[in-house]
């Protein structure tokens, strides 16, 4: 205890007090960083989003558009969080993208079956493979696996080609082609 | 855990491949978009290496409805054997109305020794895939599954660390305090700081002569403290030659050892002046004030 009695403070309480300082900097600037996020999000409808927006109150303004009856719009901002760097954001964003497609494609096949054939297929391929993606970054996510399900299940069967209408008049195509000119060598 | 083993004795007794199995933790009731993990377990001659940069790479498609996740292998030397472990996780994407058997195409393992190499195939395997919708309820009648609502972002754990980080800086600050003898400990405080601090209170108490000897009591002890020893009258001049920053109150402290002397070693009653607690108090201060000088 005698080096307690010394007025010098030792050299590792330097260290740690840095260590303390620098660790409760750290957090007071992430508290700040989430607080604000929260505060964004209360309200996501009224934030404009632009390059800076945070990734998650994106999302929360693509959630509330949808609520709001604005699904292209959401699209659009969901699509934007392809590549966002939170894995589980990106997942959760396919996932609702991939619902927001299944959902018009499920709507459009149930009223009104192969004559929308091709919006119907563009929509549940898109849907499957968005509920793919998502389900490749969380393989836990039973409401994706659900209506991944689904999807498959409304697939559209190909659709029968169109029948050809061209009659030919002549027996051979062989006829149609043009003879060598009289005359010619 | 299923197991598909192949039967060693089919393998030649030269053959470098000495046993050759799958198994997998289950093969049934696998449904969309889960994994499953085939594990094989081939066991060597010692000395081949499994050449692992032929494996497949994860994320890779096996089949229209497999993809390989994950790749891990193992090497454990049993024996006169090396006995290989490799685990393939692949993820199903299939729907199905009823359940149906998927196939685990075949793999090619290529092992090497010094110029020999020998290749040998990890035969098909199989699970059954089971659909999540019941299989009676029809298309119009599935209730799509709703999207997911916006993460939720708590602060809590970095309170918790703000906090934690807060009360260490605040213990550092009372630890540094204490050491270093500033407020509120002020241990390392002058003895003469001491003394004032202890005529302060004095001063409060009904004047009287036993008063005025405690008081000096204290401003003796600050001094004997300071000196290293007890101080008499006598050995002021070298006192203060020692403690040359003391010269200035060289007067004031000839006066509190005659004060002294007047109050502890006079005959009868002793005349103590009015002013003496304040005049002691005053010499202390001089004399905080030229300790900290020489500081």
């Amino acid at each position: 205890m005698e080096w307690l009695k010394s007025k010098r403070l030792p050299a590792g309480f330097y260290a740690v007090f840095i260590l303390c300082l620098a660790g409760t900097i750290v957090q007071a600037v992430e508290i700040y960083r989430l607080e604000s996020l929260s505060r964004a999000m209360t309200d996501p409808l009224g934030v404009v989003v632009d390059e800076g927006t945070p990734a998650a109150v994106v999302f929360a303004k693509a959630h509330g558009l949808d609520r709001a009856g604005n699904p292209e719009e959401a699209i659009r901002l969901y699509t934007s969080l392809r590549n966002a760097e939170d894995r589980d954001l990106r997942a959760r964003a396919l996932h609702n993208l991939a619902t927001l497609y299944l959902r018009d494609g499920a709507r459009r096949w149930n009223a009104r079956g192969v004559l929308e054939f091709e919006r119907v297929n563009t929509l549940i391929e898109l849907a499957k493979e968005d509920y793919r993606e998502a389900l490749r970054l969380n393989p836990d996510d039973w409401d994706a696996r659900y209506n991944l399900e689904y999807a498959w299940r409304i697939t559209p069967p190909p659709k029968e080609k169109d029948k050809s209408d061209w009659r030919g008049s002549k027996s051979s195509v062989f006829s149609t082609l043009p003879g060598l000119p009289a005359g010619g060598p | 855990m299923a197991i598909f083993a192949l039967n060693s004795a089919v393998l030649a007794d030269v053959s470098p491949l000495r046993d050759l199995s799958i198994s997998t933790v289950r093969d049934y009731g696998i449904v969309m978009g889960e994994t499953v993990t085939g594990e094989i377990r081939a066991a060597v001659a010692q000395g081949y290496e499994l050449q692992t940069a032929a494996l497949p790479l994860p994320g890779s498609a096996i089949s229209d409805h497999l993809e390989l996740r994950d790749v891990r292998w193992s090497k454990e030397t049993l024996g006169d054997d090396s006995v290989y472990r490799i685990a393939l996780t692949y993820q199903v994407f299939k729907g199905v109305r009823e359940p149906e058997t998927l196939t685990v195409p075949a793999l090619r393992l290529r092992f090497d020794r010094g110029g020999q190499s020998f290749e040998t195939e990890v035969p098909a395997w199989h699970f059954t895939l089971s659909p999540l919708i019941a299989p009676a309820v029809s298309d119009e009648a599935v209730k799509l599954r709703g999207d997911l609502p916006p993460p939720v972002y708590s602060s809590v754990s970095h309170w918790r660390g703000f906090s934690a980080f807060l009360a260490g800086l605040a213990g550092l600050s009372l630890y540094a305090a204490w050491r270093l003898g500033l407020p509120p400990f002020r241990r390392n405080a002058t003895p003469f700081f001491l003394a004032l601090r202890g005529l302060k209170k004095l001063s409060g108490q009904a004047p009287g002569v036993e008063n005025h000897r405690q008081a000096l009591r204290l401003v003796h002890r600050a001094l004997d403290e300071t000196a290293g020893h007890v101080l008499f009258a006598a050995e002021l001049d070298r006192f203060l030659q020692a403690h040359a920053h003391y010269e200035v109150a060289r007067e004031e402290l000839a006066g509190f050892f005659a004060l002294s002397e007047r109050l502890f070693f006079a005959a009868g009653e002793p005349d103590v002046p009015q002013d003496a607690l304040s005049r002691l108090q005053a010499l202390c201060r001089t004399m905080i004030a030229a300790g900290s000088g020489k500081r």
